[in-house]
């Protein structure tokens, strides 16, 4: 009786613990960003909170550099990808569509997570 | 088409010159931003060496003149001679006919000669008495200056300075860098090696590449943003004037281009900001006296690290 109690509590513990880290990784899903202009816009506000560090000069590129010292886990040749595409549209006027931003969106996770 | 180029003049500028392939790069985009650069640096660094390397390595026509300070204004832009032949006067162009002219310790040159150099830079043209003739196209000018120097020279004014795009400073290299130096001095230094690895037309259409590289209406913004949080910089007496924001503009534009890009990104202002306004920047005496170590270069690093680009 006493055992399956505890393995009762054992396993809400479990569930707990595997719900909230779910709920984590969900937090930013990919719908809040519908296009690489919003993704980065997602990215914005994750840096502002996981790099206080940042001067607020800082560039897409510096955040890249800065990420990547740290150690975060992203796929930095897509991230790259991401990055130019969003360049082009930002900075260079062309229309930026059917570009993955997925490695966007994990950068930002990966910065939630450090706060 | 651009950054190929670029490749292929700094493996010509290599033969002869050694571990100065950043200096390179920054002559290459001063040139293609049609501006004129300053370089700096202790004698015996090796400026003379890549000027030389880097005017064949585009098959240009280059010249060197030693600044002293007995020189004339004439002895740089030339002057009116008189043909007995032909019984006139006729107008013998100077040294500053040319693509690249080496100017060698330009505050050697008393003012009056600096000036004619500096206006001729500017305009592109030389005037001596109402007759005007066009300069080369395209044509820069690479004065160097000893830093550590003080005698016998006519340090150049602000308003002078601010003529000249860049100054790029040759610092010593690292003692592997210049063990290379000094091995592949060992022999004669051969200039015959390096070869002309682009033709007029094709630099003139360089140049007009970067001249389209777009800019935005916000990249504007934030150029003109940077250039008055430095002319608010209590440290300093003078900020970086208009010219000095439009060569960095242009600056931005040639490195964004070397890059193979077709558009400038925050990042091309940033890294050009240093080279193009630190020399035109002049502190405060209250800044210089109260905290060593301040320099106009610190300004600029503090400024671009305040001011938010478009992002």
């Amino acid at each position: 009786m006493d055992w399956s109690i505890e393995l009762a509590g054992a396993n809400a513990a479990l569930y707990l613990a595997l719900s909230y880290q779910l709920v984590r990784a969900k937090r930013i899903k990919p719908s809040r960003a519908g296009s690489l202009r919003d993704a980065f816009g997602v990215l914005e506000k994750e840096v502002k909170k996981g790099m206080p560090s940042l001067p607020p000069g800082h560039t897409w590129r510096e955040v890249a550099a800065e990420a990547k010292r740290r150690g975060l886990r992203v796929d930095w040749v897509s991230f790259g990808k991401s990055m130019e595409a969003y360049e082009e549209l930002r900075y260079g006027g062309s229309e930026g569509g059917g570009t993955d931003y997925r490695e966007v969106l994990t950068l930002a996770r990966e910065l939630e997570r450090l706060k | 088409m651009i950054s190929g180029i670029s490749g292929r003049i700094m493996d010509q500028t290599r033969k002869v010159v050694v571990g100065r392939e950043a200096e390179t790069r920054l002559i290459l985009e001063c040139f293609l931003a049609r501006g004129h650069v300053l370089l700096e640096g202790v004698p015996g660094i090796s400026k003379t060496l890549l000027a030389r390397a880097f005017a064949k390595s585009l098959g240009l026509e280059f010249k060197r003149v030693q600044f002293t300070p007995d020189m004339l204004p004439l002895d740089i832009i030339g002057g009116f001679v008189y043909n007995q032949a032909k019984n006139s006067f006729e107008f013998r162009r100077g040294p500053v006919f040319t693509n690249i002219l080496l100017a060698d310790e330009v505050n050697r040159a008393p003012p009056k000669v600096q000036s004619a150099l500096l206006e001729a830079m500017q305009e592109l043209q030389v005037t001596v008495e109402g007759y005007t003739e066009p300069l080369p196209n395209p044509m820069i000018v690479l004065g160097t200056e000893n830093p550590v120097e003080f005698q016998g020279v006519y340090p150049l004014p602000e308003g002078q300075l601010d003529r000249f795009t860049m100054r790029i400073v040759f610092s010593y290299q690292p003692a592997e860098v210049e063990t290379d130096v000094l091995q592949r001095n060992l022999g004669d230094i051969d200039f015959g090696e390096v070869e002309p690895v682009v033709g007029l037309s094709e630099l003139r259409g360089m140049i007009g590449e970067v001249q389209k590289t777009r800019v935005t209406r916000e990249m504007l913004g934030y150029l003109v943003n940077l250039g008055q949080a430095m002319r608010s910089d209590p440290r300093l007496d003078l900020g970086p004037s208009p010219r000095a924001l439009v060569q960095l503009l242009h600056c931005a534009q040639a490195r964004a281009a070397l890059e193979g890009r077709s558009f400038i990104i925050p990042d091309d202002i940033k890294a050009r900001s240093d080279v193009v306004l630190a020399h035109r920047l002049r502190l405060t005496r209250e800044a210089t006296l109260k905290t060593p170590g301040t320099d106009p270069s610190k300004v600029i690093a503090e400024t671009i690290e305040k001011v938010e680009p478009p992002r």
